[in-house]
């Protein structure tokens, strides 16, 4: 028995490749073992995605990681 | 924007909707809907990239056939550069 638990993704068996329609049925943003002092990344799990013309002007194909950082909160 | 550079820009649109669904599936590879959408944006990357090499000539040498690139002008050959290749 393949243990899920190796696999770099949680729930997941890393031979479930293509098997699963949607990864937010079973992931979460961190993983359920998350160890202390150690930092991660937070999974995407949005999928929503512009069109490409929209995609190519503001720099992503993800509407979640379209962050323009104006910084208009330093400015003076 | 002339029709070639409307045309151009679909392409880069194509082009990079395409990369940035290899990005993600490098890390949602179990993702079936995001794979049907990168072949989607395959099919249309490559009709667009055929369309405008039709009419405007290669883009890159892959594409190229025999030396197109070599027909005048070059970009330096014409007033505001790159615009008018």
């Amino acid at each position: 028995m393949m243990d899920s638990s190796k696999s770099c993704y949680p729930g997941l068996n890393r031979y479930d490749t293509y098997d699963r329609v949607s990864p937010s049925h079973i992931m979460t943003p961190l993983p359920d073992d998350a160890t202390v002092t150690m930092a991660y990344v937070p999974f995407q799990l949005d999928t929503e995605i512009y069109d490409d013309m929209k995609a190519l002007e503001e720099g992503t194909l993800f509407p979640i990681l379209n962050k323009p950082f104006l910084g208009s909160g330093m400015r003076r | 924007m002339t029709p070639r550079e409307v045309l151009m820009r679909k392409v880069a649109a194509a082009d990079f909707a395409l990369f940035d669904l290899h990005l993600y599936l490098d890390t949602h590879a179990f993702d079936r809907q995001a794979m049907e959408i990168f072949e989607r944006y395959r099919t249309k990357a490559e009709m667009l990239r055929r369309e405008y090499e039709e009419s405007y000539g290669p883009i890159s040498l892959g594409t190229a056939a025999g030396a197109e690139w070599l027909k005048d002008p070059w970009p330096w050959d014409t007033e505001g550069s790159y615009r008018n290749v």
